[in-house]
């Protein structure tokens, strides 16, 4: 009795360890079978080499990221696939740091610890490849996009939960013309840990100085007008543009192709110079031109500048809550297929990649200075 | 006596409602991502590499439904080797501590949050392996599947007859002869059924894939050691995506993973049809 209870127990053991293995060693045939072709292509067209690179990070890079790589891989006739995945900035910074994958997509720069991790080990290479812009939206039935005007310390004190209604007098006294209703204003902000909320608590605390003693700016952050029962959560973009849309008399922060692609109304924000604004090319370009003269080289820190300094730009017209997205790269790779790759790639996006046509709308390309600064941080890969 | 044949007959009504209504989602849903998903389906679609948001091709799903056979297919390989002999295991020595510490012991896992079993790839199979690779996909998946496997083999192997064993014992055949082949012939449509629930259940899993498999773009297969992409997944990012182009393609993904989750179901409802003895 004892013999066969065993036998029939390693019998089963036996044939799954050996299901197993007979799958893994499948898999390893046909892994060895890729290498070899990547070497024939490699010794056919001699310096080109031909892979994959995987990335991750940022889904607000993630629709210009697709574009790109499924350019550049018409263009290289498939001998560079670049794979980019959308899982968050957060996540691609940790993902990069447990060395998970090639680059990372992120929309702040590298985190400061991280940052210094690298140093004296493997090193950093960051630099912007993308601008975006953060719109405040809003769902009021009777007022058309592009008409309701706001300033940064209105928005704080909606945020804060200063301001409750639509007729509050501040809101009135910057919108005259328009019939506001007696209605509350529903805040709706992101739930998860996001690039564009750092972005967009670091306007505010930049402009209003009481946010930043009270709330401050960070991936998430504690929303006072959600005590007041006045806020709503939303995960992701996605998440806040629908929570906008479904709920009369909201408001909400964006990035901008969001905006456009759920066609939600958006606001006219006040700069510096008292002029009412909206992303344009020209409204982000002004705000790029004092911009430029401050940013660090691509294996600095950046965590300081961005986005604390970078927000509400000098210039007449400029847009205030423009935004980089950054690309984050080691300076040394065991493997000099990736390394190429990598450089490959890059160097593509920052020149050609920037060209009108390689753009997908929502976004804006770099000025030349600013696509230099990655341009330079390449020839640290090695 | 009146009453009651119409208290009877208001009960049945009722019963008979409430049992129509709880079988209208499984119908909304079918109908839904059909009408929605099916325009965009074509041969290409199903081999192309996914669309840029904006401009290019109309794209498909290629790495996607590629990657999804490939994890549908080891997950039950794996979880179908695991699963079927501790179900065979549970069910012929049911009386044994182990046997029933292990059928607790499933049955808690069947309600486990798959999101969590899929941190577990992610520890023993992603950081260490410092890559997020195919293999802790299909891992994953099976850990998901063994239960449901494992269960439902021990049911079948409990439907059979005691007389059918004891007369295969008697004339004198070992325990694996006996399990394998005289009681495998007999359970072998309710083992069956079981593989394919477990099949089903790999290929519309999701959390157990965001932290392991990464996903790709422009390629199909490139070892269990890389990235590798998968249906649910294609369909998780391009949904929650602004742009309409990758909505569509979302739509025509859902409708591709149902009509493989529903075929599953096909045979495994013609295989259970009747069982010979």
């Amino acid at each position: 009795m004892m013999m066969g209870k065993k036998l029939v127990l390693v019998v089963g053991l036996i044939l799954a360890v050996a299901v197993v293995s007979l799958s893994l060693l499948l898999g390893g045939g046909i892994t060895t079978d890729t290498v070899t072709t990547q070497t024939v292509i490699q010794t056919v067209t001699q310096k080109q080499v031909a892979g994959t690179i995987n990335g991750a990070g940022a889904s607000f890079l993630n629709p210009q990221m697709q574009a790109w790589a499924s350019k550049f891989y018409e263009l290289t006739k498939g001998r560079v696939k670049v794979n980019y995945q959308s899982i968050g900035s957060g996540a691609g910074q940790a993902n990069f740091k447990e060395g998970l994958i090639d680059f990372a997509g992120s929309d702040p720069p590298l985190k400061k610890e991280i940052y210094d991790e690298f140093q004296g080990k493997s090193g950093i290479i960051q630099f912007p490849v993308i601008i975006g812009t953060i719109v405040v939206v809003y769902n009021i039935p009777n007022i058309e996009t592009q008409k309701l005007r706001l300033t940064g310390e209105v928005i704080a004190k909606i945020y804060l939960g200063e301001i409750v209604y639509w007729d509050d007098p501040l809101i009135k006294e910057l919108n005259p013309d328009l019939n506001l209703p007696h209605e509350k204003i529903i805040a709706v902000h992101r739930s998860d840990g996001s690039g564009t909320t750092r972005v967009f608590t670091a306007y505010l605390s930049k402009i209003y100085k009481p946010w930043k003693e009270k709330v401050g700016s960070d991936f998430t952050v504690q929303w006072p007008v959600d005590q007041l029962g006045n806020g709503v959560g939303a995960k992701g973009n996605e998440g806040v543009a629908a929570a906008v849309q479904q709920n009369l008399y909201s408001i909400g922060y964006v990035e901008t192709a969001y905006a456009y692609g759920s066609g939600l109304k958006i606001a006219l924000i006040r700069n510096r110079n008292g002029q009412y604004v909206i992303p344009t090319e020209e409204t982000v370009k002004s705000s790029l031109i004092e911009l430029t003269k401050i940013l660090p080289k691509a294996h600095e820190d950046w965590s300081k500048i961005f986005p604390d300094e970078t927000v509400d730009p000098p210039g007449l017209k400029s847009y205030p809550i423009v935004s980089f997205s950054f690309i984050i790269l080691r300076q040394d790779y065991d493997d000099e297929i990736k390394v190429a790759l990598l450089r490959e790639f890059f160097t593509w996006v920052l020149t050609e990649g920037q060209k009108k046509e390689n753009i997908v709308p929502g976004y804006y390309p770099l000025p030349p200075e600013v696509a230099q600064i990655g341009l330079e941080g390449l020839k640290l890969l090695r | 006596m009146n009453r009651r044949r119409l208290e009877e007959k208001i009960m049945l009504g009722v019963i008979s409602l409430l049992a129509i209504i709880s079988a209208i989602p499984i119908f909304a849903i079918i109908i839904n991502i059909y009408s929605e998903g099916l325009k965009y389906v074509s041969l290409s679609f199903l081999i192309d590499f996914p669309p840029p948001p904006i401009s290019g091709g109309a794209g498909g799903i290629g790495p996607a439904l590629v990657g999804s056979l490939i994890l549908i297919g080891l997950a039950t390989v794996i979880g179908g080797a695991i699963g079927f002999f501790t179900g065979l295991y549970l069910s012929e020595y049911s009386h044994t501590k182990l046997a029933q510490y292990t059928q607790m012991f499933l049955q808690i896992m069947v309600e486990f949050p798959t999101i969590i079993i899929g941190l577990f790839a992610y520890s023993v199979l992603v950081a260490p392996l410092k890559r997020f690779n195919a293999f802790a996909g299909a891992f994953a998946l099976s850990i998901v599947i063994i239960p449901y496997i494992a269960l439902n083999v021990r049911e079948a192997y409990k439907s059979i007859p005691y007389t059918l064993k004891e007369a295969a014992f008697s004339l004198g055949l070992s325990y694996p002869k006996v399990y394998l082949r005289v009681l495998l012939s007999t359970a072998k449509r309710g083992v069956l059924t079981a593989l394919l629930i477990g099949m089903a259940k790999a290929g519309g899993e999701t959390a157990p894939l965001l932290l392991t498999i990464l996903g790709t773009t422009f390629t199909y297969f490139e070892g269990l050691d890389q990235p590798i992409n998968a249906i649910p997944l294609l369909i998780y990012n391009f949904a929650l995506s602004p742009y309409e182009r990758w909505h569509q393609v979302a739509w025509g993904a859902s409708a591709v993973l149902l009509t493989i989750i529903l075929t599953i179901f096909i045979i495994s409802r013609l295989v259970v049809k009747e069982v010979k003895i």
